[in-house]
């Protein structure tokens, strides 16, 4: 071990040299991640002549460390001498990309394209294009399904004599014996596709990923779909009806449902691609297929889609065609079907307009209104807005308030946690006399649920409440609810007021603070209960920021101070602590 | 040693399974392994002791030496809580990522990288449980189909199941039951029918299967009837009584099948194995011979196929209900994928053999 002292400049590094060789694998993690340090330390010529070389014979690492490793290579450029000296950095950072462990490989791919940015254009080509193809025929399949991920960065940089060799790689990655090569290079297809010129995307390209959409691997060919959208962007409109359509029919009669499952997920941006004229005249046909799926989670993706499908059709096609399908979809048998419908069915109604969403949608939402399925009833109310801009709330409101009154009242904590979530949508959309004629009873029972997590929503429902119809109402209405709360037996609900006043006084403007919010702490502050106590302390401390000082001076503090001499030791902290904050 | 507090119950460290991955390298492979509730994916392979000398002056940094190289495994992922029943099968999907578990009523998907979540694909778990009648006894990815699974079970019965079709394969494709073939009732009648051990061919195209006293070989084309019925260790025939009273009934005896799909080897009782000619003609029992001092003890060598004359160390095996030792079971064996060596495991050794060139 070479002699260094801690007085010596290379003291520190030849620390991090040591803990680099250490047995302990979070030492050799640690200096791994200061490598940067080292590397500055050395400067840039010895960091290429003698660090660069050294991190070369300890790739057989333990995966933690090599993915460290991969992420500091890939911000190593400026550590060995800038842009003219990054390609360095390419020989550990191709080894990395060969191991087995695919997080390492993902960070050194990661870390290769990263060191690309700043290779230039005049010698990238000698960098990266012998490098790509050791990696491509490497006799692991590891080295080939990272090869994969670099052909899109790579091929647009080189010169066009190289492009044609670079394809035909490409292409016998997509038929390699490995299924986990194919299925890389199937997942990076899309990206490397769009770089290709039209003509060879036609020649070259289609035959192979034709070859992918046939694959005997389920996990290859449900990569067709993103492939397909991939390509069909890059043709014209003649050649995207001939050479895609199919592989769109084959994907939507595939035998595999996970294939189907893919065509729906994507059938909007497939539309999209494809145009309005062949979505109106063979894609809806397919959707329609797809929608009464035997699988149920094929027609789940489906269901989302409804909307983004419509959008390219004619309301009539729609009505005639998809509508019969969302009514069976209402009342499918999965209920994660019903919930995809019911998060999406709500898009519909600007599409249909007044008329037609009274006649044909009302009576879908209202029965969905009264799923069995919590998540189902809390999807349609996510997307009221969408409705009442249509028809207005009127013809709701009254199917409403039983749908929320259950789910306010579910067994389950989390479905009541969610409608809390939507109250002030609904209170914004319903109207002030609605709401208290309706819902604000249920707004203060939340406040005196069992559950912490309700009650402490219920508070920030308050307050959010407050935003949407303003300061006096809340006086008038949440307030002295709110503060009648304060003398219950339960000290629980007396701590819930305490949050409540904290949350609201953000939101209630000075008078209230001052008027009625202070008075109240005043008199808890001598709660017999030491937990109240403290949270008052607690309170004021939040609430000081946004008081006028002389309030501070002359109403706080005297509380505080009588606190601090408080019987109990946490009282006397939190008092402390607000104390601290007052002056 | 864990304990299972929901159900009271310890879980043995004992691995019950091991399957390799492929693709390997030529300094590490991955596999598999489990016991009654976890499954742990292994690295094996090459580890190097690194040295390293510092050159006083030239740089801070050493030069790094690889010395020793030994054999370790080192645990890489753990798929755990995925079974509330004891795991009975393990097996790699042919696209080398997923796999599947299964334990008495239930079966897994799970990926190999993916340790926090598992997709149920088989549920037999009945909705009341006193009607449960039939349990899995294990399961198997066909070898080239990434889409076919096979289940086999304590009725006897072997159904293959298509992930294409559903989310949840409980209505299997085809299920293949030997009506004709099957044993006549009697007390010992249920137990006897249930699959020990279940494969896929190497071809695919079959599905060989053990219970207790039978092997048959199943084409996948005919759920009627196997294509072939052959009586494993009939002599016991007449001894289930007793092998019932010593719970030697409930033993599961796996097999093997030879890389060219002509033999098939499998153990019984007394320590000894019987290899079987796929074609017909007579199995051959051997015992598992006694060790030579000289080779360490572990190797036998045996003489089949061409010649039927066994070498000096293989005995015969000639089944007697008066000495045989019925607690010396040889429930494991294993056949190497590549060549004629296959391995028996009996009692507290593991016995390799290979067959000879000619004699």
């Amino acid at each position: 071990m070479a002699e260094a002292k801690p007085g010596d400049e290379n003291y520190p590094i030849t620390v991090l040299i040591e803990e680099l060789k250490n047995e302990d694998i979070q030492l050799r993690l640690n200096a791994i991640r200061r490598l940067g340090t080292i590397a500055k330390a050395l400067g840039v010529d010895k960091t290429r002549a003698d660090l660069i070389p050294f991190l070369n014979e300890c790739l057989d690492d333990e995966d933690e460390v090599l993915m460290a490793l991969a992420e500091e290579l890939g911000n190593f450029v400026e550590h060995v001498g800038g842009a003219p000296y990054a390609h360095v950095l390419l020989q550990p950072l191709e080894s990395l990309a060969a191991v087995e462990e695919t997080v390492v490989r993902d960070k050194a791919v990661e870390a290769i394209l990263k060191v690309a940015e700043h290779i230039p254009n005049e010698s990238f080509e000698v960098a990266f294009l012998p490098m790509l193809k050791r990696l491509s025929t490497g006799d692991w399949f590891t080295p080939r399904s990272s090869a994969c991920g670099l052909y899109a960065l790579v091929y647009p940089r080189i010169s066009d004599g190289a492009k044609p060799d670079l394809r035909q790689l490409y292409g016998k990655l997509c038929n390699d014996d490995t299924p986990m090569v194919r299925r890389a290079a199937a997942s990076n297809f899309k990206k490397f596709v769009v770089t290709v010129d039209k003509a060879q995307i036609k020649s070259e390209m289609i035959p192979i990923f034709q070859t992918l959409a046939r694959d005997d691997q389920d996990s290859v060919r449900l990569l067709a779909v993103e492939n397909c959208i991939a390509i069909a962007s890059k043709l014209d409109r003649e050649d995207t009806v001939s050479l895609m359509l199919p592989v769109v029919h084959a994907c939507v009669n595939d035998k595999s449902w996970r294939v189907r499952y893919m065509v729906a997920d994507q059938f909007s941006n497939v539309c999209n691609v494809f145009g309005q004229d062949i979505a109106r005249s063979e894609l809806v046909g397919l959707f329609v297929k797809l929608l009464k799926d035997s699988e149920a989670e094929v027609r789940t993706a489906a269901a989302s889609k409804v909307t983004g499908v419509a959008l390219m059709l004619e309301v009539d096609t729609v009505i005639k065609q998809l509508l019969p399908c969302v009514h069976d979809l209402v009342t499918d048998d999965s209920q994660h079907a019903r919930a995809s419908l019911a998060s999406d069915i709500m898009g519909l109604a600007p599409l249909l307009g007044k008329d037609l969403t009274s006649t044909h949608l009302l009576e879908l939402f209202l029965q969905l209104l009264k799923d069995d399925f919590p998540e189902v009833r809390l999807n349609i109310i996510s997307k009221l807005d969408k409705v009442t801009k249509v028809i207005g709330i009127d013809t709701l409101a009254q199917h409403l308030m039983p749908a929320i009154v259950e789910l306010a009242e579910d067994r389950q904590w989390r479905v009541r946690l969610a409608i809390i979530d939507y109250i002030p949508l609904l209170a914004a959309e319903l109207g002030v006399e609605f709401f208290n004629d309706k819902l604000s009873n249920l707004c203060m029972t939340w406040l005196g649920d069992s559950v912490y997590s309700i009650r402490e929503a219920a508070t920030q429902n308050l307050k959010r409440l407050t935003e949407v119809f303003g300061v006096e109402w809340a006086q008038n209405n949440i307030i002295p609810k709110v503060l009648a709360l304060s003398s219950h037996n339960n000290y629980l609900y007396r701590m819930t007021v305490l949050f409540a006043i904290s949350v609201l006084s953000k939101v209630v403007g000075p008078d209230v603070v001052n008027d009625t919010m202070l008075p109240l702490l005043v008199k808890m502050a001598q709660d017999p209960v030491p937990n109240i106590r403290f949270n008052v302390c607690k309170t004021l401390q939040a609430m000081i920021p946004n008081l006028d000082s002389t309030v501070v001076q002359a109403r706080v503090k005297p509380v505080l101070s009588k606190l601090l001499e408080d019987k109990d030791q946490d009282v006397r902290y939190f008092g402390q602590q607000a104390w601290l904050m007052c002056n | 040693m864990e304990f299972d507090y929901l159900k009271s119950v310890e879980i043995e460290a004992r691995v019950s399974k091991i399957r390799w991955l492929t693709p390997g390298s030529a300094t590490q492979r991955r596999l598999l392994s489990c016991n009654d509730k976890t499954i742990k994916l292994w690295r094996v392979g090459e580890r190097c002791q690194r040295e390293y000398t510092h050159v006083p002056g030239s740089s801070l940094l050493p030069k790094i030496h690889r010395r020793t190289t030994n054999t370790v495994a080192r645990p890489l992922r753990t798929f755990a809580n995925g079974h509330a029943y004891q795991i009975n099968g393990l097996s790699m999907n042919s696209d080398q990522e997923t796999f599947i578990s299964s334990d008495d009523l239930r079966i897994n998907l799970w990926h190999t990288n993916n340790k926090n979540e598992a997709f149920l694909v088989v549920d037999l778990k009945p909705a009341n449980m006193e009607e449960l009648s039939e349990v899995i006894t294990g399961a198997e990815f066909h070898p080239y189909n990434c889409n076919l699974l096979m289940y086999s079970s304590s009725k006897g019965l072997v159904r293959v199941g298509d992930l294409r079709e559903q989310a949840l394969c409980d209505r299997y494709a085809k299920v293949y039951e030997d009506i004709e073939g099957s044993e006549p009732r009697s007390f010992f009648s249920e137990l006897i029918s249930s699959v020990s051990d279940a494969r896929f061919s190497r071809c695919g195209r079959y599905v060989i299967t053990r219970d207790y006293l039978t092997l048959r070989i199943w084409d996948l084309a005919m759920e009627k009837r196997p294509v072939a019925r052959i009586p494993f260790h009939d002599y016991l025939r007449s001894h289930l009584s007793h092998l019932y009273e010593t719970d030697c009934i409930f033993d599961k005896f796996d097999f093997a099948v030879s890389p060219d799909s002509k033999f098939i080897v499998g153990g019984t009782y007394h320590g000894a194995f019987t290899l079987v000619p796929v074609a017909g003609g007579q199995p051959l029992s051997f015992e598992a011979g006694k060790p030579k001092p000289s080779s360490g003890g572990f190797f036998g060598s045996l003489s089949w196929g061409r010649s039927k004359k066994p070498s000096a160390i293989m005995k015969p095996f000639h089944f007697d209900p008066v000495t045989a030792d019925f607690t010396n079971k040889a429930l494991r064996c294993a056949w190497s994928p590549n060549d004629s060596t296959f391995a028996v495991a009996s009692s507290n050794r593991v016995l390799l053999y290979s067959q000879q060139s000619s004699n």
